[in-house]
């Protein structure tokens, strides 16, 4: 069966210690709780979880919606945010993990991309370079989320199809975010087999649309 | 050589004195003048962006407050010595194990929700001036959330360690097993202890029972059997001990702590069932079944079912069939898919399908009529260039032109609504089967994906089209694509016949069947996938002549579950 494979790129740095990492957790499960409402969500969604801060860690690799527990999200005191590292790791298990269509077997749909941070790239150079090849990995949509007063949205916007910006990092905002990524989810998993980009839903007013 | 020679494909012609027909080399005199030469780019099937409504229902869950202890403790002692981690609540309980006459256990002063639990120490304390009778608190009705106090450890006790705890997620219906282990979290340990000091006992898991799961507690470990029965998320409570081995003179704590336990829905249940919008134009009903039998060479057969995906969503059935008998003893099946993405293509699928055969219908009898029937016989008996070119000429003339006929259609109705014509988008498949003293008579033409076949029980399946299909899952061409119709060489390409001594059925399908039945291209064309399609078929359905019900049949055979495949679903079908 085709699998809807969805990678999620999740800001730990120092700065979302605290309340925001423990909304992003809530925000994880509800998305979770919410997706295993979807007959279509249930039989194809696959999720990965990739960290970044100073360090890159795939916490939870490709798993079935089904299997999906939503891990341990630790955040170090302080130190960079390493987004471009970020995107080089998901550049390899995207390579690695995504099955392509052949005669015999039944291919992916186009994975989908969140990627949420607080600040901004500590290692530019290296994002700058990642921007493209991210762009040429064949995403049904890519989004990046600008969480809070700090996050640069200007950064993201090369990288994404839409950027939406939260006001604040508290556990509502947060879950009105995790919500709509549940029912882009969603969206994408109904229209599967369009070759253009799924149609967002509308977002919540915690949600800016920035593009 | 014929391109059909070399495509491995193409089943190879069991009589050596019929050559397999060639397809490929358009009729010598006759230009598509007929077919409108205006030269538009050909359109790719670029869906509408629109906003489809959020189809979620808001998430019944509670806030999941890590701080909230189980809404049915009654012994739970509020405070606690480390910090809350993101599985669930760590309570610390003290068992009723002070010496006689020490009333004064770890119930703080500042905790709103616990009752008294203490009787025997009640009783017990008789002796020495009892302490102002604590009034019986009544259980709240809802747990309010507690804010932690930090409790003063005794000198007597030793603070238990956390540990990790975690239930892998299980499903509605489908047996459920797993094991409970108990893993020291060495970053949370009590100051001077070390991990492997401390035994894991497990007391008490509570909370299994409401979702039909049963535990056996043995010591370390803690199994858990059954079939789950209620989906969500599940608040396990798990009470634990942890003795230090070096320490057995201390008193023995015990912790409460909680696990979540995922349980799968079923994804059967899932699956809504919504009427579709009365108000929008096209209506369309969700199913559809039909049987003809006016002559006595053959009976016709179709069902058209509207997919789970469109029900799920309240939309219409996109499919469409048409069936046609003619008193010369043509026959015609057509089945049509209209693209799910475009707003009219029920409409177009039934457009397509009725023209087609409104067209093909002037033609059965005069071009297709008595000196077509002579140009077969003539074939069938000595198969020489000449009648095969008449064939493909009288086919391209017919098929061909139904088809485009569909396309004008389709575009004049797009006019009225003053919309492109794609808001229509559909696939179309036909054949027209005729039988002959010598056999039968079987011509197609296909555009887009699904397929259409001349199946025998005892002999190969001959394909009677080349499904269209692009890149990516789900692309296909349409009806109303007009680079379709710019060259004679390509409609053409599309035309398909053969002349058999016998056949079991001819069928044609959406993809909506051939996608779950026979997955991919190489299996659409393997005798054997179609052998065991046909037996499939005839688990449910009883198809031979005589069955005034076969259609029905059909029709609920239709209904079959097929993780992934939700698609309308529509099939039509001879039977000799």
């Amino acid at each position: 069966m085709r699998r809807l494979p969805v990678y999620l790129l999740l800001d730990t740095s120092g700065s979302m210690r605290g309340e925001p990492i423990e909304s992003v957790k809530v925000g994880l499960q509800s998305m979770l709780s919410s997706l295993r409402q979807d007959p279509q969500a249930l039989e194809s969604v696959h999720i990965a979880i990739i960290t970044f801060d100073r360090d890159v860690k795939t916490i939870a690799p490709l798993t079935s919606l089904e299997d999906f527990q939503v891990p341990d999200l630790d955040t170090p005191d302080s130190g960079p945010t390493h987004l471009g590292l970020a995107l080089e790791e998901l550049c390899k298990t995207v390579d690695r993990d995504v099955i392509k269509n052949s005669g015999d077997a039944k291919g992916d749909w186009k994975p989908m991309l969140f990627i949420m941070t607080d600040g901004s790239p500590s290692d530019k150079m290296l994002f700058k370079e990642m921007i493209p090849k991210t762009r040429a990995l064949n995403f049904a949509m890519i989004v990046a989320c600008a969480a809070g007063a700090k996050a640069k949205k200007d950064e993201l916007t090369p990288l994404a199809d839409h950027v939406v910006s939260l006001d604040t990092m508290d556990s509502s905002t947060f879950a009105g975010f995790f919500k709509w990524v549940s029912d882009t989810i969603g969206a994408g998993s109904t229209s599967m087999g369009v070759t253009a980009t799924p149609p967002l839903p509308p977002p919540p007013p915690e949600v800016h649309v920035v593009v | 050589m014929t391109p059909s020679e070399s495509d491995p494909h193409k089943s190879q012609n069991p009589s050596p004195d019929k050559p397999e027909p060639a397809e490929g080399v358009p009729p010598t005199n006759t230009p598509p003048s007929e077919f409108p030469t205006e030269t538009i780019l050909p359109e790719t099937p670029l869906p509408e962006s629109t906003l489809p409504e959020t189809v979620f229902p808001e998430t019944s869950l509670p806030e999941s407050d890590p701080l909230t202890p189980p809404a049915d403790d009654d012994s739970i002692t509020a405070g606690t010595e480390f910090p809350p981690d993101n599985v669930g609540t760590t309570e610390h309980v003290t068992e009723p194990t002070a010496p006689a006459g020490h009333t004064d256990h770890a119930v703080t002063p500042a905790d709103q929700n616990n009752t008294n639990t203490e009787p025997a120490n009640t009783a017990a304390s008789a002796q020495t001036p009892p302490p102002a009778p604590q009034p019986a608190r009544p259980q709240p009705a809802r747990p309010q959330p507690v804010t932690p106090t930090p409790v003063p450890v005794p000198a007597a006790e030793l603070p238990v360690p956390d540990i990790q705890l975690r239930l892998p997620n299980g499903k509605v219906n489908v047996p459920y097993t797993a094991t409970l282990q108990g893993l020291i979290r060495e970053e949370k340990l009590p100051a001077g202890t070390q991990a492997d000091q401390f035994e894991v006992v497990f007391r008490q898991v509570a909370g299994l029972d409401a979702i039909g799961l049963n535990v056996e507690v043995t010591g370390s470990q803690a199994h858990v059997t059954g079939t789950p029965q209620v989906p969500g998320d599940h608040k396990i409570v798990v009470d634990y001990t942890a003795q230090h081995t070096g320490r057995s003179d201390r008193p023995m704590t015990t912790r409460r702590k909680q696990v979540m336990l995922t349980i799968n829905p079923d994804p059967q249940s899932l699956w809504k069932d919504l009427e579709s919008d009365p108000s929008l134009p096209y209506q369309k009903p969700t199913t559809a079944a039909e049987r003809k039998a006016e002559t006595s060479q053959a009976v016709l057969l179709a069902a058209s079912r509207r997919g789970r995906s469109h029900a799920h969503d309240g939309t219409f059935r996109d499919d469409d069939f048409r069936l046609g008998t003619t008193a010369d003893g043509w026959h015609f099946l057509a089945v049509a898919d209209g693209a799910g993405t475009y707003e009219y293509s029920r409409e177009g699928s039934r457009l397509a399908c009725e023209t087609a055969w409104s067209k093909l219908e002037q033609h059965f009898g005069g071009v297709l009529g008595d000196a077509f029937s002579q140009v077969v016989t003539d074939y069938h008996q000595q198969p020489a260039d000449d009648s095969l070119r008449q064939i493909r000429n009288t086919l391209y003339q017919t098929l061909g032109t139904a088809g485009h006929a569909a396309f004008q259609a389709i575009k004049e109705e797009a006019v009225k609504l003053d919309c492109p014509p794609k808001k229509f988008s559909t696939t179309l498949i036909m054949t027209i089967c005729r039988r002959f003293d010598f056999g039968w008579f079987v011509g197609a033409f296909a555009i887009g994906d699904g397929g259409a076949a001349i199946y025998r029980a005892n002999d190969d399946v001959l394909i009677l089209n080349d499904p269209d299909s692009g890149e990516f899952a789900g692309e296909t061409r349409f009806v109303t694509m007009s680079d379709l119709w710019q060259s004679g060489e390509q409609i053409l390409k599309r035309i398909k016949f053969h002349i058999v001594p016998d056949l079991t059925a001819v069928i044609a399908m959406t993809d909506g069947v051939s996608d779950p039945k026979f997955e991919t291209d190489d299996n659409f064309f393997s005798t054997e996938k179609w052998h065991g399609f046909w037996a499939d078929l005839h688990k449910d359905c009883q198809l031979d002549r005589d069955n005034e019900q076969a259609h029905e049949e059909l029709l609920e055979w239709m209904n079959f579950w097929s993780p992934g495949n939700h698609d309308d679903r529509t099939l039509a079908m001879l039977l000799p």
